[in-house]
């Protein structure tokens, strides 16, 4: 396969050695998963954490450039982690955050939305997934809202598409009317 | 409501991504898949052993061991998934996902749940972790009878 996704080319050239990297998971197993692709990918995790009162101990004061925390954990979970961390201020409240989910509550879903989380990733992910978001959050140029309770990346894409499968049902729409447009021109002619 | 943008610098990241150095996409998925396909003899493991939690556990007697058991199930489910999909256990990790999706049916539901749902997953998930890698036929039997199974419990309301 020559791409990877839409956005990764195979021959393309990341430098992703020196980012300072957390990763907060409840379960060992699934951070060692994690770490074992970051590794891959050239980074070295500086911090695995098993919980947010831990993980909140270091961001206080330790500047990362990456964040992978896990949605559902005992006590403070993955939500109000990054609730915190976006009003944390210096030096983390900006830093890229990939959320992970093995499964989304229905009564979750607001929370996933307004958790200021960069992008969420529902398992299961490949690596080859988990590598296309790192390189789109490290690409992510979206200005930061602070709109009532909600503090995080502007929530609409505008210039850039997440990445992925499209989900929009506009979008979705729109490009099969576009498509059905076009194959009738085309049979026209 | 009040919008406040907040200006911010480029993370660090975007920075270091395109700095010299570095490997291409390809040796770094190859390099990921190898160090994730190492861990699966552990994979396994994890997902044995949560598998086995849910078996012992006992059906809620009260509303409160009811939302803890609940809370137990929901996680121990999430901890499958995290061990199985990276391994490709399809079966398993579908199970595991809806029975997660079960959970979250039972928080809403309350009393009126059939808790005998949830037992046909686990006992779903301990018989598709029994069965031999070369059972295709077998496993595709067990998570076609337990999505028949659902989709007749729930398909008119769900």
């Amino acid at each position: 396969m020559g791409v990877v996704g839409e956005t990764l080319r195979e021959s393309a050239i990341i430098n992703l050695t020196g980012a300072v990297t957390m990763i907060v998971d409840d379960s060992a197993f699934a951070a060692e998963i994690t770490s074992s692709a970051l590794l891959g990918f050239g980074i070295k995790t500086r911090y695995s954490m098993r919980g947010a009162a831990e993980a909140i101990e270091v961001l206080q004061d330790v500047e990362i450039d990456l964040l992978v925390v896990d949605c559902e954990m005992p006590g403070m979970d993955g939500f109000e982690l990054v609730h915190w961390l976006r009003r944390s201020g210096p030096p983390n409240a900006f830093v890229p955050v990939i959320m992970t989910a093995g499964h989304i509550r229905r009564s979750m879903v607001s929370r996933v939305r307004d958790s200021g989380a960069n992008f969420i990733i529902t398992k299961p992910f490949s690596a080859a997934s988990l590598l296309e978001r790192i390189v789109w959050v490290a690409r992510d140029g979206r200005p930061f809202l602070e709109v009532g309770e909600y503090f995080g990346p502007d929530r609409r894409f505008r210039e850039t598409a997440p990445p992925g499968e499209e989900r929009r049902v506009d979008v979705i729409r729109r490009a099969r009317f576009e498509a059905e447009k076009a194959a009738l021109a085309a049979s026209a002619q | 409501m009040t919008v406040i943008t907040h200006a911010r610098r480029a993370p660090r990241l975007a920075a270091l991504i395109d700095s010299a150095g570095g490997v291409s996409i390809g040796v770094a998925l190859a390099q990921a898949r190898e160090n994730i396909s190492a861990l699966r003899e552990k994979g396994l493991e994890e997902v044995t052993r949560h598998i086995d939690a849910l078996v012992a556990m006992d059906a809620p007697s009260d509303p409160d061991a009811t939302v803890h058991s609940l809370q137990q199930i929901y996680h121990s489910a999430n901890h499958i998934v995290d061990a199985a999909s990276p391994f490709d256990l399809e079966e398993i990790c579908a199970v595991a996902i809806s029975l997660c999706d079960m959970v979250d049916r039972a928080s809403v539901e309350g009393a009126a749940f059939d808790w005998r749902i949830v037992a046909v997953h686990i006992q779903s998930l301990r018989l598709l972790n029994t069965l031999p890698a070369g059972a295709v036929a077998e496993r595709a039997e067990v998570t076609a009878h337990l999505a028949g199974m659902v989709a007749k419990k729930f398909g008119q309301t769900g």
